[in-house]
Formats: C-alpha cells, sequence, structure tokens
C-alpha cells in the first residue's frame, strides 16, 4: 500500500508532466500567429537589407471621419541595397490640398525636391560612407527590449492572428474586437486621438467633428501576405475608433493603411536629371574652402565703472588653404593705455580634421602643441576656440574655463 | 462518500466563519466600485471610455485576475493548510474517520469552491456596477464564459500554493514563496516570452481567446490540456506530501 | 475474547535516535488498558502511530482487525481519540467545533449537547474556544471524542490540565462508559495513582520500550501498590 502510494503519486506526476510538456512544446512549435508574423517581418527585414539587390516599397494612408476621406496619403520607396540609394516620392491630399515631393539619397549626396516650388536641393553629405542607407530596424540597439515590451502587451491577443497557407503562400489575418483590446492600450490610443493626432484646432481647420467624450477604440484588422521566398509581400490594415462630439453625436474615426513590397531584384533607383532645373546646394557641416582665405576678428571688450571699453582685438588669419591644410596666424593687437604684459600670439599651418561633430586642428603655441575647433558662424564669420580637449565621448571642452570671450571672430572686408 | 461529503462541508464551513471572508466580500465591492468610479472619471473628465464596448465585467476581469483573486486564493488556501498545521487543528480532521486522501480532497475542492464563488460574486457585482457605466452589457454569454474560463488557471495556481504549503512550515514563509512564485512566473513569462506556454501563469488571461471574431479553439485545446497537466501534477504531489506528513 | 487492539512490533525511530522499539501488545474488546510512563517514553508517539497522525518504521497497528496504515477508515471507524492537547479551532465556538465532528457520523446538535453535558461543557458551548483555558480544552476534546459513541477510545493524558474535581469526574466517566457501554479503552498517563484507580491493564513504556503487561488485579497481588511495581520493573531493567 505504501509503494502504491508513492506509485500513485508518481504516476500523476508522469501523467501531468507529460500532458504538459508535449501540450506546451506543441504550443512552442505551432507558435501563434503572431509570432510566425513577428518571425516573417524579421526574415523580410533580414532578406531585404541582406539578400536582395533592391526592391520597391509602396504606402498608402487614408483617414476617414464617419467613411469619409479626409486624408489620403501615397508613398512609394524603391530601395538599391547594393549601391546604397534609395528613391522616395509621397503625394498627400489633405482636406482638398494635394502636396508632393521627393527625395533621391545615396551615400553622397541626398537631392529633394520642393513640391511647391520646383526647386531642387542638393545637400552634399560630408560624412561619406560612414551610416548605410538602408538598415535592418530589428538590428537596432534596443529592438530586442521594445519588442519584450510589445510581446508582453499583446498577451493572450497574440493568438487573435491567424494563419492560413495556400499555394506556399501564408495569409496573416487578425481581427481585434474592442473587448480584446487591453484597457490600456485602449486608454492610451483614446487619449492619443483627443489630444496628439487631432486637437480641438486641427478637427476644426480640417473641418471635421473634434470627438470629445465616450472616445474608445472599436477595433482593429490586419491582414499581412507571406510569399513563398519568407518575404512579407503585403500588409494591410485598419483600425477605428468612436467618440462623441460636443452636440452628442457619435463619430467613427478610422485609419486605413496598405504596404507592399514588390519588384524585387527588379528596382532601378536613377539620380534624377537636374539639367536646366531650379537647384540649390547645401552642405552638412563645415567645409574649409579658400573662400575663408581672410582676416577675422574679435573685440578685446572690458568693463569699466558702467560702461564697456574695447581694449583691443583679438585677430585670427587664414592665409591659405590647400587640400585641406590651413596656414595663417593669430595675434592680438592692443590699443593705448591697455597693454597687457604678455600678448598671446603664433602662426600655424596644419591640416584641418573632419571630425563627426566639429572640425579640429593643431597648432604650436609657447612650443605647446594644442587642439582648437574651428566651424563657420553664420555665412561669413568664424567660431574658433583655442586650446581645446577632446572628450571620450566625442565632444569637447575648453581647457582655460576663464575664457571671457564668445569665440566668434567676425570676418574683416578690407 | 458520506465522510468525503463532511469533510467538504466541514472545509466550507471552516472557511466562511472567518473573518477574512467578510474581508473578501467587502475589498471585492470596494475594488470593483473603485474601478467603476475610475472608469467613469476618465470618460466624464478625459472623456475617454476605457472599457469601449467591452463589457466592464471582462475589464475588471482583467485586473483582479492578477490581483484580488489570486490574492484571496492564497490566503484561503494557506488557511486551509499552514494554518492548520502550524496550529495543529489539523489533527482533529485527520483523526476523525475520513482518510487523509478524502480529507486532501475536500480541502482541494472547498479551495475550487471558493475560487468559483469569488468569481461569480465578482461578476455578479461587476454586472450591477456596469449598469450605471455602459448601461446593459451587450454579450452577456462572453462575459459568463470569461469568467468561467478564468476559473481553470485560478485554480492551477490554487494547487501550486497548496503544494508550497505542504512544503514550508509557516504562514508567513508559505505567503511569502506564494508571491514570489507567482511573481517570478509571471516574469519569466515577459523574458522567455517564446516559452511561456510552459509557465500556466501565462494562461490567466486566456480567457480573452474567445473573445474575437476569430477563435483558435486549437490553442484553447492545447492551453487547458497544459492546465490540466499542471493540475494533476500539483494534485499527485501536493496530496502525496499531505499524506506523507507527520504531525 | 475479541481483540480490540493489536499492536505488532512497532517501531519509530526519530532523529535524536528516541522514539518506539518493538512494541507488541494486545488490548481485549471492553479492557481500559492504562500507557503508563514517564514524560518522554514515547506514549505520544505510540498513539500518534495508532491514530494514523504518523507512520511507523515497521510493525503495524490493528483496531478491531484493520490495519492503521492501510485501512484507515475502516479502523477509525469506531474509535474516538485525543492526542496531545487538544487544539480547537479558535475561531469556531465549542458547539461548532463539535459540529465539525458531528458531520463525519450524522449526529443531531442534541447528542452535542448531550455529550456537553456530559463533560460539564454545555455552558460555554457558544463560546468562542480562543477564551478556553487548558481544562477546558480538554473537556471538549473528550465531548468530542465521545461523541459518536465510539467502541474505542484512544486518550492521550486525558486529565492533562484538569483541577482534583475534574480528574475524578473524568474518571468516573471512563468507568461509566466501561461498565455501561463495553467501551475499550486505550489511555496514556504519567499519573501512576491514576492509572491504578481507572485501568484492569498496565503496560509499562520506559525509554520507548514496553517493559511488562500485567492486569491490575494481579499485580496489586504481588504489590502493594501500583508505584512499587512501577519502580521495581524499571529498576529491573536499566
Amino acid at each position: 500500500m505504501k509503494l502504491s502510494k508513492k506509485m500513485t503519486a508518481l504516476c500523476a506526476c508522469v501523467v501531468g508532466v507529460a500532458l504538459l510538456t508535449t501540450s506546451a512544446f506543441a504550443d512552442v512549435l505551432i507558435g501563434s500567429g503572431y509570432y510566425n508574423l513577428k518571425n516573417a517581418a524579421k526574415t523580410t527585414a533580414a532578406k531585404l537589407t541582406n539578400e536582395t539587390d533592391n526592391f520597391t516599397i509602396d504606402i498608402a494612408a487614408t483617414v476617414k471621419v464617419d467613411d469619409k476621406a479626409i486624408v489620403e496619403s501615397t508613398g512609394q520607396t524603391k530601395c538599391d541595397v547594393k549601391n546604397q540609394a534609395t528613391e522616395e516620392s509621397f503625394k498627400t491630399v489633405d482636406n482638398g490640398k494635394t502636396e508632393d515631393g521627393y527625395t533621391y539619397s545615396d551615400k553622397e549626396e541626398s537631392i529633394s525636391r520642393d513640391g511647391n516650388t520646383g526647386v531642387y536641393y542638393i545637400y552634399k553629405k560630408t560624412n561619406t560612407g560612414k551610416d548605410s542607407v538602408i538598415e535592418n530596424p530589428f538590428n537596432v540597439k534596443g529592438a530586442d527590449d521594445v519588442e519584450k515590451i510589445i510581446d508582453a502587451f499583446v498577451g493572450s491577443l497574440q493568438d487573435t492572428v491567424q494563419v492560413e497557407e495556400t499555394d506556399g503562400k501564408k495569409m496573416y489575418t487578425g481581427n481585434l474586437s474592442d473587448a480584446q483590446i487591453p484597457p490600456l492600450v485602449n486608454a492610451i490610443s483614446s487619449y492619443a486621438l483627443k489630444y496628439g493626432i487631432l486637437d480641438k484646432n486641427r478637427s476644426e481647420d480640417m473641418g471635421i467633428p473634434y470627438p470629445e467624450t465616450n472616445i474608445y477604440v472599436l477595433g482593429a484588422s490586419g491582414k499581412a501576405i507571406e510569399g513563398k521566398d519568407g518575404i512579407i509581400e503585403s500588409v494591410i490594415g485598419s483600425a477605428s475608433a468612436s467618440g462623441t462630439d460636443e452636440n452628442g453625436a457619435a463619430h467613427t474615426y478610422s485609419v486605413e493603411f496598405s504596404v507592399s513590397i514588390t519588384d524585387i531584384n527588379n528596382t532601378t533607383v536613377a539620380k534624377p536629371d537636374l539639367e536646366g532645373e531650379d537647384v540649390e546646394y547645401s552642405t552638412s557641416g563645415f567645409e574649409l574652402s579658400e573662400k575663408y582665405v581672410g582676416k577675422y576678428k574679435n573685440d578685446i571688450v572690458k568693463q569699466e565703472d558702467n560702461s564697456f571699453v574695447k581694449c583691443g582685438e583679438r585677430i585670427f588669419e587664414i592665409t591659405s588653404v590647400e587640400n585641406g591644410v590651413m596656414a595663417g596666424k593669430y595675434y592680438e593687437v592692443y590699443n593705448n593705455g591697455y597693454q597687457p604684459n604678455t600678448k598671446r600670439e603664433f602662426e600655424f599651418s596644419t591640416k584641418v580634421t573632419k571630425g563627426d561633430y566639429f572640425n579640429s586642428f593643431t597648432y604650436t603655441e609657447n612650443g605647446e602643441e594644442k587642439t582648437g575647433i574651428i566651424e563657420e558662424s553664420g555665412k561669413q564669420n568664424l567660431m574658433v576656440s583655442l586650446d581645446i580637449e577632446m572628450n571620450d565621448d566625442g565632444g569637447y571642452r575648453t581647457k582655460d574655463s576663464s575664457k571671457n570671450f564668445d569665440e566668434t571672430f567676425i570676418r574683416v572686408f578690407e | 462518500m458520506s465522510d468525503f461529503r463532511a469533510a467538504y462541508i466541514n472545509e466550507l464551513y471552516k472557511i466562511s466563519k472567518k473573518k477574512k471572508i467578510t474581508v473578501t466580500i467587502i475589498l471585492s465591492v470596494l475594488a470593483v466600485i473603485l474601478t467603476g468610479i475610475v472608469v467613469y472619471a476618465i470618460n466624464r473628465f478625459a472623456g475617454i471610455r476605457i472599457t469601449g464596448y467591452s463589457e466592464f465585467p471582462t475589464l475588471a476581469l482583467s485586473v483582479f485576475s492578477y490581483t484580488l483573486i489570486p490574492l484571496f486564493t492564497a490566503f484561503v488556501c494557506i488557511d486551509m493548510f499552514s494554518s492548520e498545521f502550524v496550529e495543529q487543528t489539523i489533527k482533529i480532521t485527520l483523526t476523525g474517520p475520513a482518510s487523509r486522501f478524502k480529507v486532501f480532497t475536500a480541502k482541494v475542492l472547498a479551495a475550487a469552491t471558493f475560487i468559483a464563488a469569488n468569481l461569480l460574486f465578482v461578476m455578479l457585482i461587476t454586472l450591477i456596477v456596469s449598469l450605471f457605466i455602459n448601461g446593459i452589457p451587450t454579450d452577456l454569454f462572453k462575459i459568463i464564459l470569461s469568467y468561467i474560463f478564468e476559473f481553470f488557471p485560478i485554480f492551477v495556481f490554487a494547487l501550486m500554493i497548496i503544494l508550497i504549503c505542504n512544503i514550508t512550515k509557516g504562514t508567513v514563509s508559505a505567503f511569502m514563496i506564494s508571491i514570489l512564485v507567482f511573481l517570478l512566473l509571471n516574469g519569466l513569462g515577459i523574458v522567455f516570452s517564446a516559452y511561456k506556454s510552459f509557465l500556466f501563469t501565462s494562461a490567466f488571461d486566456w480567457y480573452k481567446l474567445f473573445l474575437g471574431s476569430y477563435i483558435n479553439f486549437h490553442k484553447i485545446f492545447r492551453v487547458f490540456v497544459i492546465l490540466c497537466g499542471y493540475g494533476i501534477m500539483l494534485f499527485g504531489i501536493s496530496n502525496y506530501l499531505f499524506d506523507k506528513k507527520e504531525l | 475474547m475479541d481483540k480490540a487492539i493489536m499492536i505488532e512490533n512497532l517501531s519509530k525511530t526519530y532523529k535524536n535516535n528516541r522514539g518506539i522499539h518493538d512494541i507488541n501488545l494486545e488490548v481485549n474488546s471492553g479492557e481500559i488498558f492504562g500507557f503508563l510512563g514517564p514524560n518522554g517514553a514515547g506514549k505520544t508517539t505510540a498513539m500518534k502511530i495508532m491514530t494514523g497522525l504518523m507512520k511507523p518504521d515497521k510493525g503495524d497497528v490493528k483496531i478491531n482487525g484493520y490495519s492503521i496504515t492501510e485501512s484507515y477508515e475502516k479502523a477509525m471507524k469506531n474509535v474516538g481519540c485525543i492526542i496531545e492537547s487538544v487544539m480547537l479551532h479558535q475561531y469556531l465556538s465549542g458547539f461548532e467545533n463539535m459540529k465539525l465532528r458531528a458531520r463525519y457520523f450524522d449526529v443531531s446538535d442534541s447528542r452535542i449537547d448531550e455529550c456537553l453535558e456530559i463533560t460539564g461543557m454545555l455552558k460555554f458551548k457558544n463560546e468562542k474556544t480562543k477564551n478556553y483555558s487548558l481544562g477546558m480544552r480538554q473537556r471538549l476534546g473528550l465531548s468530542m471524542a465521545i461523541l459518536s459513541d465510539p467502541q474505542i477510545l484512544i486518550l492521550d493524558e486525558p486529565l492533562n490540565g484538569l483541577d482534583v474535581e475534574g480528574m475524578v469526574e473524568i474518571r468516573n466517566l471512563i468507568l461509566k462508559l466501561s461498565r455501561e457501554t463495553g467501551t475499550t479503552f486505550f489511555i496514556s498517563s504519567h499519573l501512576i495513582h491514576d492509572v491504578e484507580l481507572t485501568c484492569n491493564k498496565i503496560g509499562i513504556l520506559y525509554e520507548g520500550k514496553l517493559l511488562n503487561i500485567d492486569s491490575t488485579d494481579n499485580i496489586l497481588k504481588n504489590y502493594s501498590s501500583l508505584e512499587n511495581y512501577y519502580l521495581s520493573e524499571v529498576d529491573s531493567n536499566v
């Protein structure tokens, strides 16, 4: 009898564990529709950024109030992964007004067209080659944590995603009724709708009723199709919310969107032909060029009684800029009666190094090698910081904290 | 069988005579009313209707299934096992005419009855409160179904606590370990979300599987089998420990 | 004669090496068996095993022919008991505590009152037992034990906490039940005088071992008192 009690307990344990593990393993293996969809999204991102040469993404979104379209927007992005170039264009119809735009970018430059004026802005990248134009969003730092938080939020709703497989293609569909939406998600979305997406002024501008009370999410639905190669070809989704305006009438606010990925390895990204177009150039960061050769001054000012008195001038003179090498001198000129004991003065001929955020150079003053920073200030002026120290995080700080000038040197035109 | 019935009635009788049952009732009512007021106030002052058409009772369930209901369940189970071990009152029951297996089963069944009663009570209160907030709930059937299904994971949790009571020596340690296990299992479910099917705590909101337009019956079946597996295992081990216990 | 209680080779050793060793004894139906021994001799251990609260390492106990380890329910069906001090549910009244046991036997409320009357507890029946004294708890325990009119009563130190008056009352109750209903008693005690007055068969348990069993009449034939017998038994076995 003793043995049989032990056996019974053991049997219960074995049966329980067997049921539990087989079912749980099956559950993990089958995975929820949500997990499969998530993996499909990851596969898609990975394949598109690593295994394909190029592709096109089309996006369309519509905002409706009581089934009347208020804003319609379409966009197309062509990506050339091989050559790291993209072409983006979009068109928005907002309450009857049409707006469009176009941007081309590659490692060297980005060209964007203002839809209203037709002017092309060319923006030269100075930090070429560092950032890739197309990146896998799942590899971004912190993506794992975000994924876990979303998983926890989704909870049992994971299983509302349904998967159907036909002809090697998988179709994911999901429908959330209002009863399934977690209260917190409902509250946050409703709050966002009332105070973020639509505020009172905006809804008046757009001529749509503003939801005052009883705002809640009516439901959401989505559908995604995964192709044979594991890449999601298209996604369509919609979400809607209800709210009552100040007159007590209920309105439905909904968003519909669709995304499709097409022309894999069949997309050509071409730089626009700017022949005969209105073009404006700009560069990122500061690039020292010959046009900066000249004299720059910064007043030395002192406070006497209740007035400012000019004592002299700091002069920063660039005599030549060639292949990134800048030559010139720094000196100080004092007015009579304000001569100091020592005047700061040095000459330099140094290469200007382009950093991530600023340009630096080295110079020798009193036999000591020091570092300085040179930046543009306004159009023609310079900002020069002398005797600085680089920080580990890529920034810098001035060693002499007692300096009492603003480091802006005004171009002197003679 | 009459022994078993007497043991079962005795357990229910003991639960009902404790002050904790009054506290449970009062706290449940207060919590439901408080939740109702919060929901009402948010709509009144911020214009956001937290529950949407989703009925207030399901909203309340999603909150209470992780808080009050497991807490009350823990109290009752610990009272039935740990407290009686510590106070040695279990000797009266164990020298009675019912075998230990019957006593154990009666206690487990009493815990199940308590959970069912607690859920039923909360459901009724929320239904009454929802009349003041949302009007008459539109889908009573789904609400009742949700509360019925919430019974199973909470019952498995009760069996877990009973196992803990049969391992630990005091009431405080049993309570602390129960809480820790509850938090730990929920935490593990978040960290290893891919494998959370193995944890019964991830089924605490499984009633949501019924609420949508698409009902994944396969998934519901799998979760049910997992809960059954847990139930059988925990019952078997606890019963063995209870049987072996020397007083 | 019917064997009400049979203890065979009963052994149980605790981690500290104490316990009971190889106990064999029989109690016939209708006998009042006195289990005599000093504190810590293993009386309670033996009685816990007899009532199923503990499992023996070796041996078995048969009550009315049924093994306590194998068919607990049949063995305990006609047994009432008090083991160690009586522990009651403090949040319940005396009557409610009785009620818990009454449900198993389908006993009426008037029978509960009757048993409470017998032990003198009727006037305290609606009081919460957390206010009870040791003696009151003992009396209520006794009421619970006799509630179902059991054929066998196993009482561990039943006079614990009672005053002289209480002791006399309970002793008389035992004798009365034995006389009128033929109830078999298995009573442990360390009070030699009390055992001498109550029991008609005596076993001495010393350091976990059963020294001797004899009828009270035989013992008193050879010794002037039970105390002398006890001392000589203990002496000859040390």
